[in-house]
């Protein structure tokens, strides 16, 4: 990546950033829901012990559904703002969606780390295998921020878009919902047998991939849509 | 409940059976080669095509041993294939012996095609006359073949024609014709076939027939629409999103047969009519997947944007998709828990009669999809092009027209 390449990109998410510290809107969407979803939960489940794998289905749940509440807000908000024609004109399409899946990245991994802790404190799950657990989280939240930035990019200019991004992005999301909670419930544990293990390491896999190959297909479909 | 992987009503072994299914192989390829001489005593300068259309009867005509795997009747395989092979070498030499010199359009093809069918069934008939009919309810199953070969062949054919520029109707007409015959013989055989044994309910496995074809429609239509969608995104074309929309949309009513029967699948085998069966799930969010689309396409009133974002989303969605089809459910903890057969197909379970009704329901829905697939990306390019002259079609637009009557429109000639 050459210096031009790289300035852009940085250009875009420190725009990002400086427009969320001047609203704060997304991380606080995320971060809000993310607490009243692990407070319920608590809540519902309390004096109880939560089994493994409603415990890894109810943490992906709720990062996805905080997360699809935030994250399409990049390219939504710029439409709604006006400012899309400007940063056509302005900047590389490439550049645009590495920018803003940057910013995503970091905004979705704050909110998992942050609903992850959260839910292991009010829960009192104990992890077997911390760094699976790590593992799933980590790319879990990045091929997320991936999947919903193309998503975001596709429905910014559509009607009733809120809505739609949801829509749009739920199907998409369910394959790595599946291979997050095999690696979130191996990392729980306790998992019966060795071969237990190996399918969480292979979700572990499976989420590496997810996470590049959203990264990789974004930008060219971005660029497809780019000026349409 | 029972755990029952496949079904197993084989005729297998039977030699009749076997010889009938040379028949399906060879009768097509009669047929095919006689529509090839039409073919090509039309052809002014297309050899290159036409030798396209030989290489589509040879390579169908060496797919035979393949599909036959048990021809234990070495002899009488031998017999049946090598006629077409010769006859194939014939049209060769009369190919380039009058290939660019004879002009005999429609009444040659009419006549070949014809003698093509005459041929075929004669020689089914002969053949079926030297030996009983396999005992099938005495249903005549060489009919059958023949009838399926000239479906498969004239679909072949009409896209060999496509390649030479050639208009023929009367391969159409006959073509919707031997449709609706073969689809009725085909319904007839589902239930003519025995009980599945290992069924809870055997009488009720012939939805297999219905069932089984869908998924797989569903799923190269996936593959197809995202190619169509990739064209567009590469040449801004809107005839390409015209084909991508037509393929989903083909792809969502398969999606939807495959619930549909596979929701009365479960009932027959598993006495549930939902149980959350990871492939009942998995082609549910396949569903939603389509619908997604179609959402995303309703919520954009301008086409190019609609077009350029839709396609996008259908290549997005593509790999979860293939994801959900294909190895969701071949992950260990999830087939563990899955009740739904994996491996009937490559495992040779079903046999006999069985993968004969199923090759016969296999090829009518793909003959149907795109009969239905054609006439979908024909209205949708008109549409476009009522669009892009809008103001220039209507004969009369100062007198109004009464609500719910429908102004006559004139298509303007393209120069």
């Amino acid at each position: 990546m050459n210096s031009s390449w790289r300035s852009e990109i940085f250009a875009v998410f420190r725009k990002e950033v400086m427009t969320e510290l001047r609203s704060r809107s997304g991380l606080t969407t995320g971060a809000l829901f993310a607490f009243v979803t692990v407070v319920t939960i608590a809540l519902a489940t309390y004096n109880q012990r939560i089994e493994k794998n409603l415990a890894a289905a109810l943490v992906w749940n709720a990062i996805m559904f905080s997360s699809i509440l935030s994250l399409p807000r990049t390219f939504i908000g710029e439409e709604e703002a006006g400012t899309g024609d400007l940063l056509r004109l302005m900047a590389r399409p490439h550049a645009v969606f590495w920018g803003k899946s940057l910013f995503n990245v970091v905004q979705a991994l704050l909110t998992g780390i942050v609903l992850s802790v959260m839910f292991i404190i009010f829960t009192n799950i104990k992890l077997t295998v911390p760094w699976l657990y790590a593992v799933s989280l980590v790319f879990g939240c990045i091929s997320l921020a991936g999947a919903v930035t193309i998503c975001g990019a596709l429905v910014c200019r559509a009607n009733n878009r809120y809505a739609l991004a949801a829509a749009v992005a739920v199907p998409i999301l369910l394959p790595l919902i599946s291979l997050g909670i095999t690696g979130v419930r191996i990392g729980i544990g306790p998992f019966e047998t060795d071969a237990s293990f190996l399918g969480g390491v292979r979700a572990g896999y499976g989420l590496i991939g997810y996470a590049i190959a959203t990264l990789v297909i974004g930008p060219p479909l971005y660029a497809a849509v780019w000026k349409s | 409940m029972v755990r029952t992987k496949g079904m197993d009503a084989s005729l297998s072994g039977n030699p009749d059976s076997e010889r009938m299914m040379l028949w399906l192989i060879a009768a097509p390829t009669f047929f095919a080669n006689f529509l090839l001489i039409g073919a090509m005593t039309r052809l002014a300068d297309g050899m290159k095509k036409a030798a396209l259309g030989l290489l589509l009867s040879l390579g169908y005509l060496c797919l035979a041993p393949v599909l036959l795997q048990l021809a234990t009747e070495v002899e009488f395989s031998f017999v049946v294939l090598s006629g077409p092979l010769l006859l194939t070498g014939i049209n060769f030499v009369i190919l380039f012996g009058t290939g660019k010199k004879a002009e005999m359009e429609l009444p040659a093809l009419a006549l070949s095609f014809a003698a093509g069918y005459v041929v075929s069934v004669g020689l089914g008939v002969l053949d079926v006359s030297v030996r009983p009919l396999p005992d099938i309810d005495q249903f005549p199953l060489p009919i059958l073949a023949v009838i399926l070969g000239a479906v498969i062949v004239t679909a072949l054919s009409s896209v060999f024609y496509k390649l030479v520029d050639g208009s023929f109707e009367l391969v159409k007409t006959l073509a919707k014709i031997v449709f609706a015959i073969a689809v009725s013989f085909a319904t007839f055989l589902s239930y003519a076939v025995q009980d599945a044994a290992s069924f809870q309910k055997p009488e009720l496995a012939r939805i297999f027939f219905w069932h089984f074809p869908c998924p797989i429609m569903a799923t190269g239509l996936i593959c197809i629409g995202a190619w169509f969608s990739f064209k567009y995104l590469q040449t801004k074309d809107l005839a390409w999103d015209a084909r991508a929309s037509a393929t989903n949309e083909l792809g969502y009513i398969f999606c939807l047969a495959t619930m549909t029967t596979g929701i009365l699948f479960s009932y027959v085998q598993w006495g549930d009519w939902w149980q959350w069966d990871p492939r009942q799930t998995s082609f549910l969010i396949v569903l939603l997947i389509y619908l997604a689309y179609f959402v995303l396409r309703g919520a954009m009133p301008d086409e190019d944007r609609r077009a350029a974002n839709s396609g996008a989303y259908a290549l997005a969605a593509l790999g979860p998709a293939l994801f959900l089809i294909f190895v969701f459910p071949r992950l260990p903890q999830i087939a563990q828990a899955s009740f739904h057969p994996t491996k009937s197909i490559m495992a040779g379970e079903i046999k006999g009669y069985y993968a004969y009704v199923i090759s016969a329901t296999m090829t009518l829905s793909l003959v149907f999809s795109v009969w239905l697939y054609k006439m979908r990306v024909a209205a949708s390019l008109f549409e476009q092009e009522v669009n892009n002259n809008d103001g220039t079609m209507e004969t009369n637009r100062i007198t109004p027209t009464p609500t719910g009557v429908v102004r006559p429109v004139r298509v303007p000639d393209q120069d």
